[in-house]
């Protein structure tokens, strides 16, 4: 089986294409959710706190 | 690692629209969890060591109008500290409540000040204007008589509680410690602070007078009557000449 990397997107099936959309999207998701925690965290921390 | 790239890029770029739809969906759930770790009181509450403290903050003045992060600053190293301690070693109160918090000068300054050199400390639900109307200590007479004044004595976070203040029922130190250090202007925590009225309920005691005014406990007044009887109303007395400014 080849690694995820060497996926050849044409080749997939459209069950297979769909389930790596959701990931994208889960993925995508928690990036979002923790940079704009993190932002803001430490725009309120950082100012009063320091490192 | 150029050829391993080039290899994801066809992935990548297939899962970017869902990546982006993603991150969009996610930013909302993650104010509001920066919303929940920053403004309310439950998370902190739901780990940190306290005793009677969260009833007597819910029930202050201080609970409807602040939040814990507009008194209670530390760096953001403490912060990953205490992550590290709730899993390895939670503490537990009230063996593990060593002493009261350090609350510096510049935080009732942001709010009971007329002029703060700092507002941004502020994060509660108040607005600037808000926090305008809430009377400023240093328009009133005697508050503003010992924010002029110095001390030796060190400040009280600075002592250990002792085991009757660490139980589950506790007793208020009937005499605070008269230990001296350099000296310092006069804070809120002199009076404000502390083992007498640690609990978030801010109001001074007479034990926070008699720990300076030493020489004047004695007396029969004193005795009978507390300090505050006949000098509680000049702390709210207003300065005429400041009150007109």
């Amino acid at each position: 089986m080849n690694p995820f990397w060497k996926l050849k997107i044409d080749e997939l099936s459209p069950t297979k294409r769909f389930t790596l959309q959701i990931a994208g999207v889960l993925l995508g998701f928690l990036i979002g959710a923790f940079l704009v925690f993190q932002v803001l965290f430490l725009w309120r921390v950082i100012p009063h706190g320091g490192i | 690692m150029i050829k391993w790239a080039r290899s994801l890029k066809p992935l990548l770029i297939f899962l970017l629209p869902s990546i982006l739809a993603g991150v969009l969906l996610g930013a909302y759930p993650g104010y509001k969890i920066y919303e929940f770790v920053w403004k309310d009181a439950g998370f902190c509450i739901s780990c940190h060591v306290h005793d009677y403290a969260n009833v007597g903050w819910a029930d202050s003045v201080h609970g409807t109008t602040t939040t814990c992060h507009d008194c209670h600053h530390q760096p953001l190293r403490a912060y990953i500290k205490e992550a590290f301690i709730m899993v390895v070693k939670q503490p537990k109160f009230p063996k593990d409540l060593h002493h009261t918090p350090y609350v510096p000068q510049n935080l009732c300054a942001a709010c009971h000040l007329t002029n703060p050199h700092d507002r941004s400390t502020i994060t509660g639900p108040m607005t600037a204007g808000e926090v305008d109307k809430i009377p400023k200590v240093d328009q009133s007479y005697l508050h503003d008589f010992h924010l002029k004044k110095k001390t030796d004595f060190k400040l009280l976070n600075n002592f250990e509680l002792s085991e009757g203040e660490r139980n589950a029922n506790p007793e208020a130190a009937k005499v605070l410690s008269q230990e001296k250090g350099p000296e310092r202007p006069i804070v809120c925590a002199d009076c404000h602070g502390g083992p007498s009225n640690r609990g978030h309920n801010f109001g001074a005691v007479d034990t926070s007078c008699i720990r300076c005014h030493q020489p004047t406990q004695h007396t029969r007044m004193i005795k009978n009557f507390g300090c505050r009887t006949c000098h509680f109303q000049d702390f709210l007395t207003p300065i005429p000449h400041k009150r007109a400014q």
